[in-house]
């Protein structure tokens, strides 16, 4: 028997249908497909609402910076990752934080949108109390990469970027210049150590890994305008292996078991000198970090730090210490001041 | 009088150089070198002329720019025959220059 398409039923679900059809071709409907599947990918919210009690918090140090105070911070976002590893919901609470730094924003957008991090569970978050970190939070640029109420495109003065194809950029490196000669310098000169530490810092997040697997990390990078000095900082950081669980530095520390020298520090000096170099076809590798070192001793360049596995290490003063906890990645630091008067 | 080939980098190529290799991504040193730094070269010698490098105001000129790009013409056709014919000038920043002929004097070798 030939179903009857023409009863009332059928012709209010057709003109439904109908509705809905014309619907999926305007242009909000589009963009709102568009922001939903941007966000279906976020795990991390950090909107201002009060979470409730099923997400477990875990509270930042007060002093929330990874270049002044390594221990307490990544001890902060390994107990997080433990957690969400475990499957519960976590709040990551910024609220009573005392000391924000650059460094530590970069380190914290990473993570959330990393999947390693996440390990595919919901993380909520807040910003700090306190009025002027909140601002800083809220201008880094932070809340373009999560699902939050604060409104998007707040941040027009900062650059926080993230590339996931691992390229060198050389274009985002000479804007990411001239946003800090601008700012410290007042003018356009270039400034090639800083051009050139920015470039070898991309290329170097390709060398580290697994050369097999080269190219399955990327990076991120953060430019910030000192609102009352006239002093830029740059954060950069990959979660890769980090340098002392690359391929080649494991191999030399391989043919150092001999004289029982296996401290990650004591490599840092034949790291900053080339002495370590690919063991592989690839020769001319080795050059970029004896490059960064070089052009962190321009007098415009200071408090140049690296955090990579459990070393941090200064290279403005040549100062290294053990950290308690590891960090899976690296990170570069550095300033750049204006000429002393 | 003969006419020597010239390369402006900024003008022929880009000011802000990258990194080693096409697959670390735009304007890098193997592109520099298979794309005109080495047929220049070539020609150069072809006819009996020196090769011109101005390399002035560049944003930049990483180390792995330099050894993937002269680095790797020193060891292919000799530092020798890079330096005999090869010229170099750059107005804002002479450093560029040594960078570049110690490249060529000692590039990476296995």
């Amino acid at each position: 028997m030939k179903k009857n398409f023409s009863t009332a039923k059928w012709k209010r679900h057709l003109l439904r249908r109908s509705t809905y059809e014309n619907k999926r071709h305007t242009k909000s409907w589009i963009e709102y497909k568009k922001k939903r599947k941007k966000e279906r990918g976020q795990f991390a919210n950090f909107s201002t609402y009060t979470p409730s009690s099923t997400f477990l918090p875990v509270k930042a140090p007060f002093d929330f910076s990874i270049i002044n105070n390594p221990d307490e911070s990544l001890r902060f976002f390994k107990k997080a990752e433990k957690q969400l590893h475990e499957k519960t919901k976590t709040l990551l609470d910024l609220s009573q934080i005392k000391t924000l730094t650059p460094d530590a924003i970069t380190l914290l957008v990473a993570n959330v949108k990393s999947k390693e991090f996440h390990n595919r569970t919901i993380i909520k978050g807040n910003a700090p109390y306190d009025a002027d970190l909140r601002k800083l939070f809220v201008q880094s640029g932070f809340y373009d990469h999560v699902k939050s109420d604060i409104p998007k495109n707040v941040a027009n003065s900062y650059l926080l970027h993230k590339k996931t194809f691992n390229k060198v950029e050389p274009d985002i490196a000479k804007e990411a210049c001239l946003i800090g000669i601008n700012h410290t310098f007042e003018n356009q000169m270039i400034c090639e150590p800083l051009y050139e530490i920015l470039i070898e810092c991309m290329s170097n997040t390709n060398n580290h890994a697994d050369l097999n697997s080269k190219g399955i990390y990327d990076w991120w990078l953060f430019v910030y305008r000192e609102p009352y000095t006239k002093v830029t900082s740059y954060t950069f950081l990959d979660l890769g292996v980090g340098i002392f669980e690359s391929l080649p530095v494991l191999f030399y520390k391989k043919v150092l078991l001999n004289t029982k020298i296996l401290s990650n520090i004591n490599l840092v000096d034949d790291l900053t000198s080339g002495k370590i170099k690919s063991r592989t076809d690839q020769p001319e590798r080795g050059r970029g970090l004896p490059q960064i070192f070089i052009n962190a001793q321009f007098p415009s360049i200071k408090n140049f730090k690296l955090i990579s596995n459990d070393v941090l290490a200064d290279f403005s003063t040549n100062y290294k210490r053990k950290l308690n906890k590891s960090f899976s990645g690296t990170l570069y630091y550095w300033e750049l001041h204006p000429p002393k008067v | 009088m003969t006419q020597n080939h010239l390369i402006n980098i900024v003008q022929d190529f880009t000011d802000t150089p990258g990194a080693r290799y096409r697959t670390d991504g735009d304007y890098s040193g193997q592109e520099f070198l298979e794309n005109i730094l080495k047929p220049k070269f070539e020609l150069a010698i072809q006819e009996k002329q020196k090769l011109i490098i101005d390399c002035s105001y560049l944003w930049g000129l990483p180390s792995s720019f330099v050894s993937g790009s002269f680095g790797l013409l020193s060891i292919e056709k000799t530092s020798n025959l890079l330096l005999e014919n090869m010229e170099f000038i750059s107005v804002d920043n002479p450093l560029r220059i040594e960078k570049i002929i110690n490249e060529i004097k000692k590039p990476q070798r296995k």
